[in-house]
């Protein structure tokens, strides 16, 4: 970039220029000497790191370290900066200014066997680890240009099954390992060290590492809170010389995908067919068609924004460190009035002083999210084309259809545009801890932990119809507050030694105890005649309600975790635990989870190298197997017994208001925890001196008294189903990661690869093995020796050519050009008893490939990530092809008729003659939800510091960055996005319910500065 | 030194924090361990079997759609394809709402019946009024039961609290009504003739006396019957209102008319807990409500067969319906509201008639609100007279029945009926003046079912019943939910 085009920079976003205003003006440049020599040291352990590659910056002149760390180069004129490569590090550049000797220490890189691990309560280097995890650097996901730190980890991780929506600020469903549960599918997130059931709202730009437990032997530190896999992060600290990191990005999002909708002629060509086909008068919309059609996806779809600058200032001594960093992260969704907003702020610091270390992480941050309100993906498809978005002569100013054209739909673009419903979070989440240095290899820690939640959420309802004939409420607001407390007090003892050079053993034991409080006040009130007054005090004092409730739980447990590491060569983990949980009746409070693994480095033995094959190709060589037991306990609060609802009034005498109460739900006293026994295998393998990593797992988990809310007759007349211990799921999957690196000259590629499979089996489910029955129409069914959600659907078998056919089959009742089922159970007639294992959401295979290159000044990502063998119940097709109905249609349907044979769709027809086409438990909505998606181009490019020298910034070389994500989605689904969350009901996962948001390809521009 | 003090103190902070009570309680609301002990709980208890009847799935929405519109004075004509399947006897889902919710909310209030019943006789309080208590659950179960056996026919017959495990299974009408005039008969021993002030409206002996009469009928059982309604009519308690108009309002609730009322709240009843009847805004005239739900042009032409003394239609026409050259229609002139104008309604005049009865039309609001504050009517003194009417005419004794189908005539000005009816002309006459008299109050279906005339036969009436499909729908399917769940569950014939 010359001078002139410096331009670029100065288009930047207006935070991006005022955080650069920040920067303190730097030094001139020094003089370049005419060689330089230093020691190249790892950061970890101060040993010396041999063979590293150094050069000079910008060009391919260099040298390598010696087998002492050593180097030395000669400088060519205007040399700046060094750049420090080694296999197994991070890449250092660091700038020159006129010293003769640069000693520089290398961090270790990701997935690399010296790494530091997190493994919860201890932290072990990585060929230490008999566990099974998994786990990416900051640097990976702060590479994903995202607002939240799940959508960063999708495909990275092997065994750990991401699906996001593209629904700003909705959180991403995270399952590890399959699902091993009926209800709360949220893995334990452990955020240095405090325990959060919820996913953090975290600033990717503060992560320093994230690590997912994966077995029984990893996770059984966490008891019974560990179930469902745990997520252990940790933000990042100061460290060295002072330094000013500085983010910011700019980018537009769209949803890449319509589903083409007939227009208005079609779609009256169709409807007419129906009227006509039922004997029935044609609807004068469809008789004589208006000159208007409109494309509901245009209308609801827009072109959104995501913005994100961040600034962080950290540095450290010996004694001492902090870091401090700041976010604004801004997303206008490519919905309509979606939206959401983050302001985050974060300090951590340490200071040590002789057997004393204090510290603290504590992060605020403000979050804002404006929600995707009814149904608007279902009637964006159905609603008819002949209606127009706008109608002034409406209460609302949205049309929604006439007596001409009526439609039982809501207007999609006034259900969202009508209401103000948004929710912000007001979230502090810090850690302090002191530890004591009680003997050389034992430490004292004393640990808090508290994350306070201020949530309000406030729905604004204007008044107007959007709705045929619906009634013209009045314009109201209920408003939400909901505070939660939780509070960790732990009390550690951590030992830490080698014994010679044989032995080395790390343990902690320790005490824990958490509580969570939420109080939540409700208010509304309705009558609002000015509606830009939003707030509860603006509305009338008649027809007001409010409502308050709080909820409590207690936890507390014994813990000991130990490893123990012989000749580097067999390694052992153990961890026991002992909780006592609040949501658990008197007699079933305590459970006691444990776990063990054990790994041998088979590549430490003497004898490996005569192993044929292995001994010479693999240079690293561990074997693993752990096996342990986990609990569960997210069952809600007071599962144990059976409230008595007050507030089922009714009125007597002259409406006086008579307070009724009774017991609405069964009590099952004797819940205890769920537990989940797994047996992990694994091997870690490293090859072409480590530059190839493969790690391999396989496990069996099987989950005993799973917490089910146990599905029972609606003749039983009880309105929320009670908690049992019924049923047994085993998953079992098999999980590969694999790393590659490659080197040449000044090309660098980093290539992983995920792959994960899961095979999940409900081997026993209480109540005699009744089925539970979820999601929309209860299509998706939990049955014994199937998959959790399997859908339970009618067979398809083409359409009814004739007469003769229908005569033949056992629907005696159908016409030509009806849908055809098949009699499955033979008895002669097609009734629900008919249904069939249509599949279920839960892919055969998931996996991800990431490409992270360097080349001189450029680096690239790609990352491509696939799903295969889930299958999606697509609920707006159930709409737009039932036939029955006049909800607009797909383009291209064409339904039968006798000159138009179709073995695909059935005969248009309004009402009850097609209704047998209509049901919604069918496999003809039943669709593949594989894909293949290039989920992330991006490619940088680090500007030259002369280019930026106007800055005034001493060696500054900002980098600028252009990405695109979910560029394309190869798949076969009909819809827009076969990544879909719905509703969100664990056991009715992969449905296309109408509540989804299409994942938006987002093109992102940014820039990334250090100082 | 410092570090020592802080050391202790850390200690210190570390012994008295594990001190976390793990014996937390539910702060929000009382538990089953701590309830059904006093007279407030024994009250409150009954009063939320009560609250039961005002859901969508029992009076508070979707029965007048079962018993009502299903029948031959009613359609559906709505842009909801599956409601408007439901009144021509199909079903995408058998889980589809009206359906799903007609069997769960019975259900629901029916647990909370079985509670009171179960758990009051055990609560040390006044004797009579546990008696009573128990006497209205009783009243409410079999009322319960009642519409279960006539939309159902086989349903689970439940009769105490639950266990988690239990799956009910079908039982038939025989077991059904057995249940149901025991019930009645337990709860008219001990239910008292009237309430005064903040009682009025709960279950009295008028009230099961005249459903144990309902019951007999439904069942044939005609001496039976007319024993229990005439001894509702012996008792002097109940009269007609003067004007037949003041029982559809929420003026005049609770009147020496009304048997048994569901007794409903406008919106502002909401925040206090309570519903308001939803009937109208889903089947009133288009505009003012959905109008999903119509009356037959075939029940309005039937209406117009018949003059008062004074040569003027029906008065509970006008009533009941909207129609051209009918009432205003929710402030709008009826001449202005039927102009035939295609630009608003762009519906053949012929479909153009609708249900009035129930609606709040003469608050002076353009719309219907979803939540009216009238009283929905179970059982009116006018239905008791054309019962026992009913049970006399069956049992041979047809000039009997003359006075008490005059009587509910005279009131609304309608001459007596024509002397010398023969026993089957008087049984129809009899249909036909209930059909007049209690349009839209749910007894349509029953009537139909009780001498049965539920045929394809109909669809001469009702162009609906062209979907009728004998030996079938005169049953409702089991919701799939339910057969899903239970095993002891037999779907209905030919669902």
């Amino acid at each position: 970039m010359t001078r002139s085009s410096g331009l670029g920079t100065r288009c930047l976003p207006a935070g991006a220029l005022v955080l650069l205003s920040l920067v303190p003006a730097a030094v001139g440049a020094a003089q370049t000497p005419d060689s330089v020599r230093g020691r190249v040291v790892s950061t970890s352990d101060a040993s010396p790191v041999p063979a590293a590659r150094v050069l000079v910056g910008g060009t391919a002149q260099g040298t390598f370290t010696d087998d002492k760390g050593e180097y030395r180069l000669e400088l060519p004129p205007g040399a700046r900066t060094l750049l420090f490569r080694a296999i197994g590090y991070k890449t250092l550049e660091v700038a020159i200014e006129g010293r003769a000797v640069v000693d520089v220490s290398l961090e270790a890189a990701p997935l690399t066997l010296q790494e530091q691990v997190v493994m919860g309560y201890l932290t072990q280097q990585r060929r230490d680890v008999s566990d099974a995890s998994a786990g990416v650097t900051g640097d990976q996901v702060r590479g994903a240009q995202v607002a939240t730190v799940e959508e960063a980890l999708r495909g990275r991780l092997a065994g750990v099954q991401i699906s996001a929506s593209g629904e700003p600020g909705r959180p991403a469903d995270v399952v590890i390992r399959g699902q091993n549960f009926l209800s709360n599918s949220a893995p334990l997130y452990v955020v240095d060290g405090m325990y959060l059931g919820q996913n953090p709202n975290l600033d990717p730009d503060d992560i320093e590492s994230i690590e997912v437990l994966k077995d029984a032997s990893a996770a059984a530190q966490y008891g019974a809170q560990a179930a469902n896999g745990v997520v252990v992060i940790r933000t990042r600290r100061g460290r060295g010389d002072t330094r000013v990191e500085l983010q910011s990005y700019y980018g537009y999002q769209q949803i890449p995908k319509r589903v083409p909708m007939m227009n208005t002629t079609d779609w009256a060509a169709i409807a007419r067919q129906a009227y006509q086909n039922a004997g029935q008068q044609v609807i004068p919309g469809a008789a004589n068609p208006p000159p208007i059609s409109t494309d509901w996806q245009d209308a609801v779809f827009t072109t959104g924004a995501i913005q994100d600058h961040g600034v962080t200032v950290s540095g450290g001594t010996a004694g001492a460190s902090y870091l401090i960093s700041g976010g604004y992260l801004q997303q206008d969704g490519a919905i309509v009035q979606t939206g959401f907003h983050r302001y985050n702020f974060r300090i951590n610091s340490q200071l040590q002083r002789g057997r004393l270390t204090l510290g603290e992480t504590m992060a605020l941050s403000s979050t804002r999210r404006q929600f995707l309100d009814g149904f608007p993906l279902i009637d964006v498809v159905r609603f008819p084309p002949a209606i127009p978005v706008r109608d002034s002569t409406t209460s609302s100013g949205f049309a929604f259809g006439s007596d001409a054209v009526p439609t039982f739909g809501t207007n999609p673009v006034g259900e969202l545009m009508m209401q103000n419903n948004w929710g912000r979070s007001n979230q502090l989440i810090g850690t302090t801890f002191a530890e004591l240095q009680l003997a050389s290899s034992l430490r004292y820690r004393f640990n808090l932990g508290v994350n306070l939640e201020a949530y309000t959420q406030e729905n604004f309802v204007h008044r107007g119809q959007l709705r045929f004939r619906d009634p013209l409420l009045p314009a109201r607001l209920t408003s939400t507050q909901d505070e939660r407390t939780s509070l960790l007090v732990e009390n550690l003892l951590t030992f830490d030694r080698s014994f010679g050079s044989a032995h080395r053993l790390n343990a902690v034991a320790g005490f824990t105890e958490q509580r969570d409080t939420r109080d939540a006040l409700v208010a509304y009130r309705e009558g609002y005649t000015n509606e830009n007054l939003q707030v509860i005090d603006a509305g009338q004092r008649s027809n007001l309600n409010n409502g308050g409730s709080r909820l409590e739980n207690a936890l507390r447990a014994l813990l000991v975790r130990a490893n123990y590491a012989y000749r580097d060569r067999y390694l052992f983990t153990g961890s026991l635990r002992r909780d006592g949980s609040s949501r658990f009746g008197p007699g079933n409070r305590y459970g006691t989870f444990g776990a063990a693994s054990v790994g041998w480095v088979l590549s430490q033995e003497r004898f490996y190298p005569s192993i044929p094959l292995l001994g010479r190709g693999v240079d690293y060589f561990k074997l693993r197997v752990s096996h342990g037991v986990l609990g569960n306990q997210d069952i809600g609060d007071y599962r144990f017994s059976a409230p008595i609802v007050q507030g089922l009034n009714y009125l007597f005498g002259s409406d006086v208001v008579a307070s009724g109460a009774t017991q609405l739900t069964l009590a099952n006293p004797n819940i205890r925890w769920q537990s989940n026994r797994e047996t992990n295998v694994g091997v870690d393998l490293g090859l072409f001196q480590s530059r190839l990593t493969v790690t391999m797992d396989y496990y069996v988990s099987t989950s005993d008294g799973l917490l089910v809310p146990a599905p029972i007759p609606p003749s039983l007349g009880v309105t929320e189903f009670p908690v049992v211990n019924a049923g047994t799921i085993r998953n079992t999957g098999f999980e590969l990661a694999a790393t590659h690196r490659l080197e040449r000259g000044d090309f660098q590629l980093t290539t992983s690869l995920t792959l994960t499979t899961t095979r999940n089996r409900v081997l026993h489910l209480g109540n005699g093995g009744q089925p539970i029955f979820a999601g929309p129409f209860g299509v998706a069914r939990t049955a014994e020796n199937s998959p959790i959600g399997t859908f339970w659907v009618l067979q398809t078998d083409g359409i009814f050519q004739s007469a003769a056919e229908v005569q033949a089959s056992a629907q005696p009742n159908a016409k030509p050009g009806d849908v055809r089922y098949v009699d499955r159970n033979g008895d002669g007639s097609i009734t629900l008893d008919d249904r069939y294992a249509a599949g279920s959401a839960i892919p055969d295979v998931t996996g991800g490939l990431f490409l992270d290159g360097h080349y001189r000044r450029f680096d690239f990502t790609v990352n491509l990530r696939g799903s295969f063998g889930g299958k999606i119940f697509n609920v707006a097709r159930y709409w737009t092809d039932r036939m029955d109905d006049i909800s607009n249609f797909r383009q291209g349907l064409s339904p039968w008729s006798p000159t138009n044979p179709s073995t695909t769709t059935p005969r248009a027809v309004i009402g009850p003659q097609g209704a047998s086409n209509a049901n919604p438990l069918s496999d003809r909505w039943i669709e593949s939800g594989s894909f293949l998606r290039i989920q992330n181009v991006a490619l940088g490019y680090r500007v030259p510091a002369a280019v930026v020298r106007w800055l005034g910034v001493a060696d500054a070389e900002p980098r600028v960055f252009v990405s695109v994500q979910n560029l394309y989605t190869f798949t076969g689904f009909s819809n827009w996005d076969p990544e879909t969350l719905g509703f969100g009901d664990a056991l009715a996962r992969g449905i296309d319910d109408g509540a989804i948001y299409p994942n938006p390809r987002t093109i992102t521009f940014g820039l990334d500065f250090r100082l | 030194m410092r570090l020592r003090r802080l050391v202790a103190s850390l200690l210190a902070g570390a012994v008295l924090a594990g001190c976390t009570n793990l014996d937390l309680t539910d702060p929000n609301q009382p538990s089953t361990d701590t309830f059904w002990r006093t007279t407030a709980d024994a009250v409150a208890g009954v009063n939320a079997v009560y609250n039961g009847l005002q859901n969508n799935g029992t009076y508070g929405r979707w029965l007048v759609f079962a018993t009502d519109l299903r029948s031959d004075v009613g359609l559906i004509n709505s842009p909801w394809t599956d409601l408007s399947n439901f009144t021509k006897f199909t079903f995408t889902s058998y889980d589809f709402e009206v359906n799903h919710d007609l069997w769960q909310h019975h259900y629901q209030a029916i647990f909370r019946a079985n509670q009171v019943i179960a758990r009051v006789p055990g609560i040390a309080m006044d004797a009579a009024l546990r008696d009573r208590i128990v006497g209205e659950a009783k009243f409410l179960r079999a009322l319960l039961y009642f519409n279960l056996v006539t939309l159902y026919g086989n349903v689970p017959l439940i009769t105490t609290p639950p266990e988690l495990t239990d799956r009910p299974a079908t039982v038939g009408p025989p077991q059904l009504w057995a249940q149901i005039e025991q019930d009645l008969t337990e709860a008219r021993a001990v239910l008292p003739q009237a309430y005064s002030g903040a009682d009025v409206g709960r279950a009295t002996w008028g009230a099961a006396t005249a459903l144990l009469g309902k019951a007999h009928l439904q069942q044939h059982e005609w001496s039976e019957g007319e024993a229990a309604l005439s001894e509702v009519i012996g008792s002097g308690r109940y009269d007609l209102m003067a004007n037949y108009g003041d029982n559809f309002t929420d003026r005049f609730e609770n009147n020496v008319e009304s048997v048994f009322e569901v007794q409903f709240g406008d919106r502002s009843f909401l925040s206090a807990g309570t519903r308001g009847l939803n009937i109208s805004r889903m089947v009133g005239p288009c505009g003012p409500s959905y109008c999903d739900g119509r009356p037959t042009r075939w029940y309005i032409d039937q209406f117009l067969q018949d003059t008062t003394v004074t040569g003027r239609p029906d008065p509970r026409l006008d009533y009941t319906l909207y129609y051209k050259g009918g009432s205003d229609v929710y402030g709008v002139a009826n001449a202005t509201y039927f102009a035939d104008d295609t630009t608003t309604h762009n519906i053949r005049e012929d479909t153009l008639i609708f249900f009035k009865k129930y609606g709040e039309y003469y608050l002076g609001l353009r719309d219907q609100d979803w939540d009216a504050g009238i009283n929905f009517r179970v059982i009116r003194y006018a239905d008791v007279l054309l019962m026992e009417a009913e049970a006399l005419n069956e049992l041979g004794r047809t000039a009997e029945a003359y006075p008490f189908v005059d009587r509910v005539r005279a009131r609304v000005t309608m001459p007596p009926l024509p002397a010398g009816l023969t026993q089957a002309q008087m049984r129809d006459r009899i249909l036909r003046e209930r059909m007049f008299e209690l349009g839209l109050e749910g007894q349509r279906w029953a009537d139909l079912a009780r001498h049965d005339l539920l045929t394809p036969a109909l669809q001469a009436e009702d162009a609906e019943f062209q979907f009728f499909v004998a030996g079938k729908s005169e049953l409702l399917p089991i919701p799939q939910s339910e057969r899903d769940l239970n095993p002891n569950i037999k779907q209905n014939p030919g669902w």
